[in-house]
């Protein structure tokens, strides 16, 4: 069983001082609890403005004077939508970052080459997602920075 | 010394080429993630100093820019933790050293440990706010 272990931490290019196993392990768990608070972030955020959307839209309307009342009712449904978005891209988002920890530690647990691959894959894809989401973010602060300079 | 580890580590590694892409594009995309960071950083001092300038004098927004001090401050860190991951794993992977591998691997567990840490020291802060929100409104109320 030992031997067996060993073999397999070879095939993936792992030291067996573990230096590469425990440097896995450590960021599997951060990244868990990462995703996790992520999680309990956006299910709040939803919660929130569900029961709280009629406040939260009055306090937001008084200081845009631009809506008006037959408006109203469409903006609160689209603030409302837009909200629920977030929070689901953010669930959808952070659900990689949370296969990611939980394929390493089963990959480091079962020595399993296949499924450290999909958790390496999982990172990647997090690391695309907000890399593009950072990109538009970037984008749309020069496009806000140029409109107000010129 | 140094072929030795290369040889004996990374041999089968080598062998593995699905995995070792799959670490290259994860530093790759880690990398693009981290210079983003940084160029919007860079734009968002640039923001802060030209609302210094703007408001000059008049002491406005002054604890504003703390906060964006400090939000800088996170994210150099962060973006250069980041950065140096990933190119110490693509180097690592590239030439076949073991090391530099696992400088990399553990600096991405040091990028996740912060990140970890700065979202506990945030939720402190929420906490705390909301109750003292909840101690200052039981006292205004009574």
């Amino acid at each position: 069983m030992a031997n067996y272990k060993e073999d397999l931490l070879t095939t993936f290019g792992i030291e067996t001082d573990g230096e590469v196993q425990q440097s896995l392990q450590e960021g599997a768990k951060w990244a868990k609890f990462i995703a996790i608070c992520m999680f309990v972030c956006a299910a709040m955020l939803v919660i929130v403005v569900s029961i709280g959307g009629p406040l939260l839209f009055r306090v937001f309307s008084q200081f845009n004077s631009g809506i008006t009342a037959l408006g109203a009712i469409s903006s609160q449904t689209f603030l409302l939508m837009a909200i629920i978005v977030v929070g689901l891209g953010i669930v959808v988002i952070y659900y990689f970052l949370y296969a990611f920890a939980t394929k390493i530690k089963a990959a480091l647990l079962s020595q399993d080459k296949a499924v450290l691959n999909l958790g390496i894959k999982n990172l990647k894809i997090f690391f695309i997602i907000t890399s593009i989401i950072s990109i538009i973010g970037l984008l749309g602060s020069v496009t806000t920075i140029f409109n107000f300079l010129l | 010394m140094e072929n030795e580890s290369q040889s004996s580590i990374f041999n089968d590694f080598a062998i593995d080429e699905d995995l070792k892409n799959n670490f290259n594009d994860l530093a790759k995309w880690a990398k693009v993630n981290a210079i983003v960071g940084f160029v919007s950083v860079g734009f968002s001092l640039l923001t802060m100093v030209a609302s210094l300038i703007l408001t000059f004098g008049y002491n406005y927004g002054s604890s504003n820019s703390l906060t964006n001090v400090l939000s800088i401050a996170i994210s150099l860190l962060l973006n250069a933790i980041l950065f140096k991951a990933a190119k110490s794993i693509n180097e690592g992977t590239a030439t076949n050293n073991q090391l530099q591998f696992n400088t990399g691997l553990s600096n991405l567990a040091k990028y996740f440990r912060v990140l970890g840490i700065i979202i506990i020291i945030v939720l402190i802060v929420c906490v705390l706010a909301l109750l003292i929100g909840i101690v200052v409104g039981l006292n205004r109320s009574f």
